[in-house]
């Protein structure tokens, strides 16, 4: 899958016509009936970047998404992953409607596994906590992702269930240096979403 | 099929006597404390292989946990007699079965491996076929042949990355690890000079042959076979031949054969004691299939059952088909006896019951869960459901 | 037929790096005037190189990288240390074998996403529109540890990449190649970068692609020296 990608890629490089990042003003956006405020600007990257996004999810980020990046994935239905396979026997485990905190927390740990590959990667998640989005009942959870060959990842998630529909955001940045720099805004964004 | 089954039984005999010839000759090619000789390709390649020996050092993966280690070294030594101190043994979080050894003597092990393995009898002899492959320079001759074939440079990062895995995604490089795969020669030198290794160890070497059925039934128990394969099953070939032949060669060779209990005691300490680390990581690749399988040869082998318990709930509940919640709050339940309750299990049980929205019995579950677990990390949110109103 | 290969070569693969080639950006210039006040004997520090190759063919590497010996290695210091005398630059080159802090490991792992980072979005077409052309990458203030360590007020990094096969580095290889920085169907991504220790701010950079082995002879690795340090803040 990387090879055929790769060579796309590479095809692509020769086209005028190039994916680029956009910048996102600082306010409100509604994506698929999540609502995210924000008093900075962000840059969207463009869905080439992030091939193992889902339709519909987004990537914003300062300084680049190795160092820092808030990912909001809406919308989610019963039976649906948090993230596209990009193999068939990737086993991503996908989301229930009657699924409890612990789960999503599960769920989201599993996932992110998969996304940066089983093997090379150890995501633990830790103090799983209920917050208030809004008019509904959510939760937060704190990450940690060692991966193989980088740096550390810190980060936390944020997530609720509206019409058995899961709403998550999370937030990575590298250490040291790039997860402080951002908690505080990410903080804001992620409490601070609405649906 | 008579006529067939007849020809199989020939070669079986005449492959005994072959092995039984080979085995009487087989010697470590290179003697304790080796170091290389060749100046242009060796000198090389000791340089890549130091280099990746520091890598493996400020990896994130690299368990450093003493009680582990120390465990996986003392074994490692016993195999190795003499070649101990060329050794440097390395414990990689990775929950795949996999280990091997460079050119330079540093063995790597996968905590997949230690999970799957029964004691530390079928450990040692992992470590010893490994071990076997060190002393007959089989990968330092593969890496060479391919070196030669390749013109390149770039054949012994390869051979290591491959083999060493801690920077290759699992699962992937089928193509090339067919490349790097021992030849079956090498493979049944590996298996006779392991075993030649654990026996003056003291081992015992019927262990080889269990091993090796292990990996074949848990690639069977698998839902997606092959397509995900093992890196070890496809760098060691021919498993199902090459346990043939050991069933026939090993009680024909080692004839006083008695199983040290020490050895697969201390291999269910080691598993009681990390078994939450080394199941979780079993659980997050969500193989159902497989994880079954782990879990009733731990059954099998006398690992505490509430830990093994809490597991089975942890698959079920995970795995979620028909009747499998009720399966998960069984197991749980059964995960909290005695003096030692698995205190997640309490955890997991209130959720069960929240979900099936019986709150009293949740928060029952929820305040045990305290009790047990007082410093718990998601307090939090077990407090938030403890003052919840039954709507 | 995708093969990995791995290996963490020392100084010689930096100098193979910081060989420039046609293709090597020149925004360096831009960094150099980051520099308001520059030590008036800076003290630099050679950071451990960060290289790993990743093939894309079987056999499709020109270059062994077996061949490059010690002799290569030791071409390099003996260059580096004759240059920074000359130009009464202090460096400092600790043992190339050393077994690192963690403290220089965790920077060491920042800064290969961090140079990757620049490489993508200030050299490369992937601009950050809020950055507005702006140059503010850095590794933070913790490196001061280092320069307390070592006594040093810059560190010079190196970091080389070819084609990546994780699905979480993904971005590396694939940005690289949209970036259109400068990869040639080698696939290569290489970049060193001088650190103000003080700060952490990454006060020069430079996007190289792989050498062809100038390091095996004296003069290459001299005139090497020379093209690195050219653009380099003096005192």
């Amino acid at each position: 899958m990387n090879k055929v990608l790769f060579s796309i890629i590479l095809s692509l490089s020769t086209v005028a016509c190039m994916p680029a990042y956009v910048a996102v003003a600082p306010g409100n956006i509604n994506y698929d009936g999540l609502i995210i405020k924000t008093d900075q600007a962000w840059n969207l990257a463009p869905t080439i970047s992030t091939p193992s996004a889902r339709k519909g999810s987004k990537v914003w980020t300062q300084d680049g998404i190795l160092l820092d990046r808030i990912m909001i994935i809406p919308a989610v239905a019963d039976g649906e992953s948090l993230f596209t396979t990009t193999s068939k026997d990737q086993a991503l485990p996908a989301f229930k409607a009657d699924m409890l905190p612990n789960e999503i927390e599960e769920l989201t740990e599993s996932s992110l596994v998969k996304l940066f590959k089983e093997g090379e990667v150890v995501v633990q998640t830790s103090n799983l906590r209920p917050h208030r989005f809004g008019e509904h009942n959510g939760l937060l959870f704190d990450m940690n992702v060692a991966v193989s060959d980088g740096p550390n990842y810190r980060g936390i998630t944020g997530a609720l269930v509206v019409d058995k529909k899961l709403y998550l955001i999370f937030f990575l940045g590298a250490e040291p240096y790039y997860y402080r720099k951002h908690i505080d805004e990410a903080l804001v964004i992620i409490k601070g979403a609405r649906v | 099929m008579r006529h067939q089954l007849r020809i199989c039984f020939l070669l079986l005999i005449l492959t005994c006597r072959a092995i039984a010839a080979v085995e009487f000759d087989l010697e470590p090619k290179i003697p304790p404390g080796y170091q290389p000789v060749d100046a242009n390709t060796e000198k090389g390649i000791w340089a890549e292989l130091h280099d990746y020996e520091r890598e493996i050092q400020n990896s994130a993966l690299l368990v450093t946990d003493r009680e582990i280690n120390q465990y996986v070294r003392n074994a490692a030594c016993r195999v190795a007699g003499d070649y101990c101190s060329d050794l440097r043994i390395y414990i990689i979080r990775n929950p795949y079965f996999n280990a091997s050894m460079t050119a330079n003597g540093v063995m790597q092990v996968w905590t997949g491996l230690l999970v799957r393995v029964s004691s530390e009898d079928e450990l040692a002899a992992i470590l010893g076929h490994e071990l076997a492959h060190y002393t007959q320079l089989h990968t330092l001759e593969r890496m060479r042949s391919l070196k030669n074939s390749m013109s390149t440079g770039a054949v012994f990062d390869l051979g290591l990355a491959l083999l060493t895995g801690v920077s290759v995604p699992v699962g992937q490089f089928a193509a090339v690890l067919n490349v790097l795969a021992y030849s079956r020669e090498q493979e049944q030198e590996a298996d006779l000079l392991g075993i030649k290794f654990m026996a003056a160890a003291g081992y015992d070497p019927s262990a080889t042959i269990r091993v090796w059925k292990a990996v074949i039934e848990e690639e069977e128990n698998a839902a997606v076979k092959n397509r995900a394969p093992g890196i070890f099953s496809k760098t060691h070939p021919g498993a199902d031949e090459r346990v043939e032949i050991l069933e026939s060669f090993v009680p024909q060779q080692y004839t006083n054969l008695t199983p040290d209990p020490q050895g697969r005691q201390k291999h269910v300490d080691m598993l009681n004691r990390y078994y939450m680390m080394l199941m979780e990581d079993q659980i997050d690749t969500n193989r159902h299939g497989r994880t079954e399988a782990m879990l009733r040869n731990h059954q099998a082998i006398g690992v505490d059952s509430n830990l093994i318990n809490f597991f089975w709930g942890e698959m079920y509940r995970q795995r979620n088909l028909e009747g499998d919640l009720d399966k998960a709050r069984k197991s749980y339940k059964l995960a909290t006896r005695g003096d030692k309750p698995v205190a997640e299990a309490y955890r997991n049980l209130g959720y069960i019951h929240l979900k099936e929205r019986s709150l009293p019995e949740a928060k029952h579950y929820f305040r045990k869960f305290l009790e047990v677990q007082p410093d718990a990390d998601d307090r939090a949110m077990i407090e938030f459901y403890l003052q919840e109103k039954q709507p | 037929m995708i093969l990995t290969i791995t290996r963490n070569n020392l100084i010689p693969g930096a100098l193979s790096l910081l060989l420039l080639s046609a293709c090597a950006a020149t925004s360096n210039v831009k960094q150099v005037d980051r520099l308001d006040a520059v030590e008036e004997d800076p003290v630099i520090l050679i950071m451990t190189p960060d290289v790993k190759y990743y093939l894309l063919t079987a056999g499709g590497v020109s270059e062994p990288h077996a061949e490059w010996t010690e002799a290569a290695r030791k071409n390099f210091s003996t260059a580096l240390q004759e240059y920074a005398k000359e130009r009464n630059i202090k460096i400092i080159t600790p043992p190339i074998d050393r077994q690192l802090d963690d403290t220089e490991v965790m920077y060491q792992k920042l800064y290969s996403a961090v140079g990757t980072s620049i490489l993508i979005h200030h050299f490369g077409m992937m601009k950050l529109p809020t950055k507005q052309g702006s140059f503010d990458w850095s590794l933070g203030q913790g490196t001061q540890a280092i320069a307390d360590k070592y006594g040093a007020d810059y560190a010079l990094f190196s970091y080389y990449r070819d084609y990546q096969a994780s699905e979480g580095r993904v971005a590396f290889a694939v940005l690289a190649a949209v970036a259109g920085v400068g990869i040639s169907t080698g696939h290569e991504a290489g970049f060193a970068s001088l650190v103000d220790l003080r700060t952490g701010d990454i006060v020069w950079f430079n996007q190289v692609t792989i050498g062809s082995g100038e390091l095996r002879h004296e003069d290459g690795a001299r005139a090497t020296i020379d093209v690195l340090f050219e653009n380099m803040p003096e005192g």
